[in-house]
């Protein structure tokens, strides 16, 4: 799926594009299994630009929040506003993840 | 005299189409909506009524569905035709009546003139593709009055720039207030079936309903509905437009099934196998927990399997609401079937100390639900009234509790006391009927209506013939047990008269194949 990666005070920022649905949640379990890879791995994930996100791409968020969580790594998302915001609303995983509104605020808490 | 409406000067299509579109999240109020959207063509043809049409099914005719006219008190609202009277403000006006429904016509299709009993109007389409193949043409607005003879270019091409955005306002904001009306019929539905019969079959038909209507709102292509048992595990319910056998193979267990969710998490739910989703083809799957008081009853999926068919902020909205009724009516039927459970435990137990009072009634009431499930089944009944039948055998003469034994008020009113012990349950009507009917003579000649035939319920015919069996089947203070074959021939002696022949002549099957619970009694009668 359409990304970039940047890096901001040690912490590697993945912004994201489009919607992220069964098809792309494929690949995006292949980019942040990337990059999560070791207990050092500080990784934020930018939705500022994903116009929509399903039960797929809530699941591979999940997944690699535990798997950072599990290697003492640090993982969040920034920038979810309007229909994705909701949807982590009305799937209750707004509780489960690290959410911040802003890249800044993201990696302000990721970094070291 | 008719008052002259100068056209403005110059229209901003742009903005007029904004505000059309800013009409759908403005408001959710149906009226309100087609007001602004009203507002908005008579700007574009600076004239002050406008008639909005909609087409019926079927696309011969079109029905008056909105109009925003003149106020009633405003002199200059005079026309030729009938007048209507309206209150409005408070006080009582007559004002000339538009025609309520028209006849479709080709020449529907584009702007023209047309004369009304109130006035000459502007003609506009509201087509939704081309205007010329079924369902293209979904309504049409009338604006006016005018002296024009043709709708001016001016107004013509100012209309066009608007039409696609408020052909779009008019059926978004018509389907979803058809949803918003089913919606409140569904839940309606919910409220009489939970009172009348409120069998898990109807709240499956419901939740089945709320779910085709989820889909016909949010324009996806499929979904299901999920819900957990006692032991935690899902299963689905409903489900509409998945893949065959797709409700039979799902994997749903907590442990490694499609969707990761536990209430330890706070019920956060999300796709755990994407790999399966793959494999049913799915494009996106939007499934939300349905929750009540930070426990999970269950999961709503909508699912869509073509590129491009997102979900939108609208359809969010739609779901939730979907989601919420679906929860209510889960959680609502969990409630009642919980209490009704712990209801008619209570009564049965009534029933059972009724039976424990002497020693050659003990345990009769189990032993008349056996037996009358059985001549149910055999009877042919079907599986809803065969259960009936059961629940009604164990209770069915709790009504002789808290009356003085022997006495005959007792005796004769004790169908109908016990009835309405449970009357208002949502349980199967064949219980309560079976209950009050129990002592009714298929001739007529029983209590304690004097019901006959057909007028009896099935459940009550099968339940006369089980106590029947059962009472002398089992020895009693002055007379021992009748044996199986002393009861198949009295059976057939009041076949026609006190029994059904249908139920008797099932009963005295079971009875030749001894597959009738009945207490132990011999086989045939000893010779003493």
């Amino acid at each position: 799926m359409d990304h970039e990666i940047s890096e901001q005070r040690g912490v590697k920022v993945m912004h994201l594009h489009g919607p992220i649905d069964v098809s792309r949640a494929m690949e995006l379990r292949d980019l942040l299994g990337a990059q999560i890879d070791s207990a050092s791995a500080r990784v934020l994930v930018d939705l500022t630009d994903v116009s929509l996100i399903d039960s797929s791409g809530i699941g591979i968020l999940v997944t690699a929040h535990r798997r950072a969580d599990g290697q003492g790594a640090r993982f969040g998302l920034a920038g979810a506003a309007g229909t994705v915001a909701r949807v982590f609303e009305m799937t209750r995983t707004n509780k489960l993840l690290s959410l911040y509104d802003t890249v800044e605020e993201g990696v302000a808490a990721l970094g070291d | 005299m008719m008052t002259r409406f100068r056209r403005t000067a110059t229209v901003d299509e742009d903005v007029l189409t904004r505000r059309l579109l800013a009409v759908l999240t403005a408001t959710s109020e149906y009226r309100a909506r087609l007001d602004e959207a009203l507002d908005v063509v008579k700007e574009v043809a600076a004239r002050p009524d406008v008639y909005l049409y909609v087409a019926e099914p079927g696309n011969r005719r079109f029905h008056l569905e909105h109009t925003r006219a003149r106020p009633a008190a405003d002199p200059s609202r005079m026309a030729p035709g009938p007048m209507q009277t309206v209150l409005e403000g408070g006080a009582e006006w007559s004002v000339p009546t538009p025609p309520f429904e028209i006849a479709r016509i080709d020449d529907d299709a584009n702007p023209r003139v047309v004369s009304s009993p109130v006035g000459q109007l502007y003609s506009l389409p509201l087509a939704a593709g081309d205007p010329e193949r079924p369902g293209g043409l979904i309504g049409l607005v009338r604006v006016g009055p005018v002296a024009d003879q043709e709708v001016p270019r001016a107004v013509v091409r100012a209309y066009e720039s608007i039409a696609s955005a408020l052909t779009l306002v008019v059926g978004q904001a018509r389907r979803e207030e058809e949803l918003r009306q089913r919606l409140a019929s569904a839940t309606a539905q919910v409220e009489a079936s939970r009172k009348l019969a409120g069998s898990a079959v109807d709240v499956e038909r419901l939740v089945a309903l709320l779910l085709e209507m989820a889909i016909a709102g949010t324009r996806t292509e499929a979904g299901f509905v999920a819900v957990r048992s006692e032991s935690g595990e899902l299963a689905v319910r409903a489900a509409t437009g998945m893949p065959d056998g797709f409700a039979e193979s799902v994997d749903l267990s907590p442990e490694s099934g499609l969707f990761d969710w536990s209430a330890a998490e706070g019920g956060a739910l999300f796709l755990r196998d994407l790999e399966a989703a793959e494999r049913l083809g799915v494009r996106s799957i939007l499934a939300v927990p349905l929750m009540e008081a930070g426990e999970p009853l269950g999961v709503f999926a909508l699912v869509t399997f073509a590129e491009g068919a997102d979900f939108d902020d609208h359809d969010l909205s739609l779901l939730e609401a979907f989601a919420e009724q679906i929860r209510l009516m889960l959680y609502n039927a969990q409630l009642f079937g919980s209490f009704t459970e712990r209801y008619l435990t209570t009564v049965e137990g009534l029933a059972h100390a009724l039976d424990a009072r002497r020693p050659d009634t003990l345990g009769h009431h189990h032993a008349v639900s056996a037996v009358a499930e059985a001549i149910a089944r055999e009877a042919g009944l079907g599986e809803p009234e065969a259960e009936a039948v059961r629940v009604a055998g164990l209770i069915h003469d709790v009504g002789l509790a808290g009356s003085s034994e022997g006495s005959w008020e007792s005796d004769v009113e004790h169908p109908t006391v016990g009835a309405s012990l449970v009357a208002h349950l949502p349980l199967h009507p064949g219980v309560s009927g079976a209950v009050a009917t129990h002592h009714e003579w298929f001739d007529g000649w029983g209590f304690p209506a004097g019901m006959s035939g057909e007028e009896i319920p099935p459940t009550g015919r099968a339940l006369a013939v089980a106590e029947f069996l059962v009472e002398l089947a089992s020895p009693d203070a002055v007379r021992p047990g009748w044996p199986r074959d002393k009861l198949a021939a009295e059976l057939i002696q009041r076949s026609g008269s006190q029994f059904d022949p249908t139920v008797a002549d099932a009963a005295a099957r079971l009875l030749a194949k001894d597959a009738l619970p009945l207490p132990a009694v011999a086989i045939t009668t000893q010779e003493t």
